[in-house]
């Protein structure tokens, strides 16, 4: 009892350990802005070449929306989203039209007046946390990769690999399930499974901070599959610290079926259940990563150095 | 009806004739046929008469009784020795006359039936009495005057003149006798020279007590009647009472008045007093009486209070309004927490006693104090307001001690019992009204650390000024404060010798205490002192500095702990709330507010405005909420609600606007979970602050902010893993040594 514990503390990475050893000194105040803007963090990833999902409008004003009927028109399949919105708030998700209604993800449909309106209140910062109002950002959408969607209930799932000093560190996939509504958001009850970041093959379950081998809604296993283009997702989430160089990084991709993997969104302030889907504490490998010499080390370099810290055990 | 009379001889019988041997002629053992003649103790007599001024209250408890009971006591008139100044009935469940008989007077009380509770009674009188001297006329036998009345030459049950064996007994003590002083004085003497009787064998009629030699004092008293009566001297019995100061007596003596040249004069066989009478001498009644009769088969009991009280004391209280309401009960029922005022005005009072407490007192309680307050003439008034929520709990205790300001201010003793450190706080208010206290002494127990006891006492000494400030530590019950108090001040007992007695252990603070306080405390006590003269109530200083306390506490539920809550502050703010309207209250006030703001706050989602102008709505709808909660307290008439605007309207206004943020980014159980864990810091915050006393030790010991801040830096530093986070990932620690 005493030993695991003495392990846990030993291996475990804290709030407070994070806060202080790894967001504070490595993460400049003056990137959050980037990362908490969607549009601004995709121009600076297409900037370096790191594949995104396409962006089909900006929309700043209530007076912008006159243009939503033409920006529309030659869509039938789209998002919608707070520029500044966190954890999927706000996200409607038209997957077809049905003549002059379109149809949502979920099979619902939503008139054009009720999609205005819903561009409205994200305009009014219904979904912002900040007090500077919000934009919209209508973006396209992510066709979902049949290997993860198979354990995804209604919605896209995503992989959060989490890169310290451009390190990938640890990755886990995130399903929805009937409770999070199709998002892939770990407080509303989506599971997080972990991924061996050297096979890149799902581990461990974990729902709502308890182990769980199978999805709660699909009820099929969701460990033991092969994530489809792991090798890409892995350097592609490297390569966003060459773009966004926050020393302690979420990196949000998803597996498109016909691009491929796009990054969706960066975090700066990555959360710690990450190490219970992966069965294994950050602080031992994140603080040989703080006193490795990283000084013009490569992309591969770093990959490498990535993969051998996954290695031990 | 059958309503048999009980008569009480045998209790009032037992006077007491310890004092025989100190007795004017020294009575020596009568010699049949010798004549002796009587003292002339004429140059023996002070040149003025003694004057003395006495309260008695007698006090009764009639056990509860389905039937009618009635009962009935003599009680004394002015005559020339004595004169009764004043006569106080306390109101009771029971009809009161009174009867006149002369030349006596009864009083009664009647009741178709005594519920309990209901069986007190309570009887005073003041009276002045004076030491008499008589001489004996210097006349022939038959030279004296008839009597008023032939009854008192007859002989009667008990006092048996015409017996042929007082008969004889009276013509051998008076052969050689001629004048009138010379009979009285023989047959005086001869009833004196008896010996006390003992137990149940001793004799109370006249016959027996001639035959045995020796008798009860009343049996004494009723031979001496029945030898005058005998000698053709009208004589009769006379029941009164020897005053003693502080005495509680059931007793009665019995002295007899024999008709001596056109006067009443008295003879006391048993206190040795011929023809005189000393001034601790009250007449109850004359005739062979009992003092009291009741109803048969009435469980009773009485006991009377003597106490001797000055002239001054009078004079005093004369010129005061006369006010026809002896006994005054107030009680306020104010909410559903109570606040009571109860006063018990002693006629004649020696000292006046406030006990001022934050918790109901029981009715025994008080029956308790007042009835030992009313033997020793003591004016007590209760004061009680009792409150979860010490902010109410102090305000409405220094309400009472506002409203009530002259019986505290003039009161002997100030006894404050309090759960905390209210009791001191609501003394303050004196300071504020500068009220000087000079030499009453003020009795202040509640559960403090000593040292706040020191430095807030100092304080209290300082702007109160009393005569002596004594903390009790911790909170004492109210009875053993009284008694230790009474114990203290009106028995004199050492206040250390008192307390040990009732466990207590005082902390008693005075000039020395104050001046001798280290210099950085000494400067603390002035400026707090200050503050309090300026109209700055400590609380209001307390609150300001127990802010840093409540924010570092939630530093530690947040990092050390692992609890996270909606907004960093908002438990400070919130709980600062909770610790005015108390948890109970602030519990469902912030419940009810954040949920109906939850709904109310969807409303305002349709209505698709910036977030700014969202949470100015919100703050609105807070507000009219809060008037509402408000409206709503004042008709139920609960007391919490009234003062709910204490509540911070933007804070609570954000906490609605973070739950409904968080139900949106994080889903409703989050929200839920964040309110709940905001609600629970609160609460741990408000029990620390409360539970530890904290706002006073940081009143008093201001240097603790430096503790805290420093505490607050070494946690902003520390590293390790908090304390849930042990259990949120305790599955590493099992996982990693399984090799996994």
């Amino acid at each position: 009892m005493l030993a695991a514990l003495r392990r846990l503390r030993r291996t475990t990475l804290g709030m407070n350990r994070r806060n202080l050893e790894f967001l504070v000194p490595y993460n400049p105040r003056s990137l959050f802005a980037v990362v908490d803007h969607k549009p601004c963090t995709k121009r600076q990833l297409a900037a370096v070449g790191i594949p995104v999902p396409a962006t089909y409008a900006e929309l700043g004003r209530q007076w912008d929306l006159r243009r939503l009927d033409a920006i529309l028109a030659p869509r039938s399949s789209f998002v919608v989203k707070p520029a500044r919105g966190a954890g999927g708030g706000g996200v409607v998700v038209i997957a077809a039209r049905a003549g002059d209604r379109f149809v949502k993800a979920s099979g619902a449909t939503i008139s054009r007046a009720q999609l205005a309106a819903h561009c409205g209140d994200i305009l009014g910062g219904a979904y912002a946390s900040s007090t500077y109002g919000d934009e919209i950002l209508i973006e396209q959408r992510v066709e979902v990769d049949p290997v993860l969607g198979a354990i995804s209930y209604r919605g896209v799932p995503d992989v959060r690999v989490l890169v310290f000093r451009g390190v990938p560190v640890q990755a886990m996939a995130r399903l929805p399930t009937r409770a999070s509504d199709g998002r892939a958001n770990l407080h509303m009850g989506g599971m997080a499974v972990g991924i061996d970041l050297v096979r890149g093959v799902t581990t461990h379950g974990i729902l709502r901070g308890r182990p769980s081998a199978r999805h709660p809604d699909l009820d099929r296993p969701v460990a033991g599959l092969a994530v489809p283009q792991w090798e890409r997702l892995l350097t592609i989430a490297a390569q966003c610290y060459d773009a966004v160089p926050l020393g302690y990084l979420g990196v949000d991709l998803v597996v498109d079926a016909v691009r491929g993997a796009l990054v969706l969104e960066l975090n700066a302030r990555p959360g710690l259940t990450i190490q219970l889907a992966n069965r294994r504490g950050l602080r031992t490998s994140m603080e040989a990563l703080a006193s490795a010499d990283l000084v013009g080390a490569t992309l591969d370099d770093r990959l490498e150095l990535a993969r051998r810290l996954a290695a031990v055990a | 009806m059958a309503r048999g009379v009980v008569v009480l001889a045998a209790v009032l019988a037992m006077a007491l004739a310890s004092a025989v041997a100190a007795a004017v002629p020294e009575p020596t053992p009568a010699v049949d046929g010798r004549v002796f003649s009587p003292p002339d103790d004429a140059a023996a007599r002070p040149r003025k008469p003694t004057i003395q001024y006495w309260t008695v209250t007698v006090s009764m408890g009639i056990e509860p009784t389905a039937t009618a009971a009635s009962v009935r006591m003599l009680v004394p008139v002015s005559d020339g020795r004595q004169a009764v100044l004043g006569r106080t009935v306390r109101p009771s469940a029971f009809r009161f006359r009174e009867e006149a008989a002369p030349p006596n007077q009864w009083v009664g009380w009647e009741a178709p039936s005594v519920k309990p509770q209901k069986g007190t009674i309570a009887y005073s009188y003041t009276v002045r009495t004076t030491d008499v001297w008589y001489e004996v006329p210097h006349i022939a036998l038959t030279e004296n005057p008839p009597p008023p009345d032939p009854v008192l030459l007859q002989p009667s049950e008990r006092i048996q003149s015409a017996d042929p064996a007082i008969a004889r007994r009276v013509a051998a003590l008076t052969r050689d006798t001629t004048r009138l002083d010379e009979t009285t004085w023989s047959l005086f003497q001869y009833a004196a020279s008896f010996l006390r009787g003992e137990g149940a064998e001793a004799r109370d009629d006249a016959v027996a007590v001639l035959n045995a030699e020796q008798g009860s004092p009343s049996g004494r008293a009723r031979l001496l009647v029945a030898l005058f009566r005998a000698a053709k001297i009208p004589a009769r019995l006379v029941g009164g009472l020897r005053l003693e100061d502080g005495e509680r007596k059931r007793a009665t003596i019995t002295w007899v008045e024999a008709w001596l040249g056109g006067k009443w004069l008295p003879f006391d066989p048993v206190g040795g007093h011929y023809a005189t009478l000393p001034a601790n001498y009250l007449t109850l009644y004359y005739g062979d009486l009992p003092l009291i009769e009741h109803t048969a088969k009435l469980g009773f009991q009485y006991d009377m209070l003597i106490h001797q009280v000055t002239r001054q004391a009078l004079l005093a209280q004369e010129a005061e309004p006369p006010t026809t309401t002896i006994n005054r009960i107030r009680e306020t029922n104010l909410e559903t927490e109570r606040v009571q005022t109860y006063a018990f005005y002693a006629e004649k009072p020696v000292a006046s006693v406030v006990l001022i407490t934050d918790a109901p007192v029981a009715p025994a309680v008080i029956e308790r104090i007042a009835a030992d307050a009313r033997e020793r003439s003591i004016s007590v008034v209760f004061l009680s307001a009792s409150f979860e929520s010490r902010y109410f709990r102090e305000h409405s205790l220094q309400r009472l001690i506002a409203s009530n300001f002259a019986a505290v201010a003039e009161a002997h003793l100030l006894l404050v019992s309090t759960r905390d450190e209210a009791g001191l706080y609501a003394l303050l208010q004196l300071g504020e009204h500068r009220v000087a206290l000079r030499d009453a002494r003020l009795v202040v127990a509640g559960g403090f650390p000593r040292s706040v006891g020191k430095v807030l006492g100092a304080v209290l000494y300082r702007l109160v000024g009393p005569g002596e400030l004594v903390l009790v530590n911790p909170q004492a019950p109210l009875l053993s404060l009284w008694n230790m108090a009474r114990a203290n001040l009106i028995d004199g007992v050492p206040m250390v010798e008192a307390a040990s007695l009732w466990d207590l252990r005082p902390q008693v603070i005075d000039a020395d205490d104050v001046r001798g306080l280290a210099g950085f405390r000494r400067g603390l006590v002035r400026a707090w002192s200050a503050a309090v003269l300026a109209q700055v109530p400590l609380q209001a200083i307390n609150l300001i500095l127990v802010l840093p306390v409540i924010a570092c506490l939630v530093v530690i539920f947040r990092s050390v702990i692992g609890i996270e809550t909606f907004g960093t502050f908002a438990p400070v703010i919130v709980s600062l709330a909770f610790l005015m309207t108390g948890l109970t209250w602030g519990v469902t006030i912030f419940c009810v507010i954040v949920g109906l703001g939850v709904v109310l706050r969807s409303a305002l989602q349709w209505l698709r405005i910036q977030l700014v102008a969202r949470l100015a709505v919100l703050i609105a709808l807070v507000s009219v909420m809060m008037a509402g909660l408000t409206v709503v307290g004042a008709y139920l008439g609960v007391g919490a609600l009234l003062n709910v605007s204490i509540f911070p309207m933007v804070i609570m206004s954000n906490v609605i606007e973070n739950f409904t943020t968080t139900q949106v980014e994080l889903g409703t159980r989050e929200a839920i979970r964040l309110t709940r864990n905001t609600l629970a810091v609160c609460a741990a915050c408000y029990l620390a602050i409360e539970g530890g006393g904290l706002q006073s030790i940081v009143l008093s010991f201001p240097e603790v902010l430096i503790l805290v801040v420093a505490l607050e830096i070494a946690i902003g530093k520390w590293r390790g893993l908090r304390l849930l986070e042990y259990l949120r990932f305790s599955d590493l620690g099992r996982a990693d040594r399984g090799g996994a």
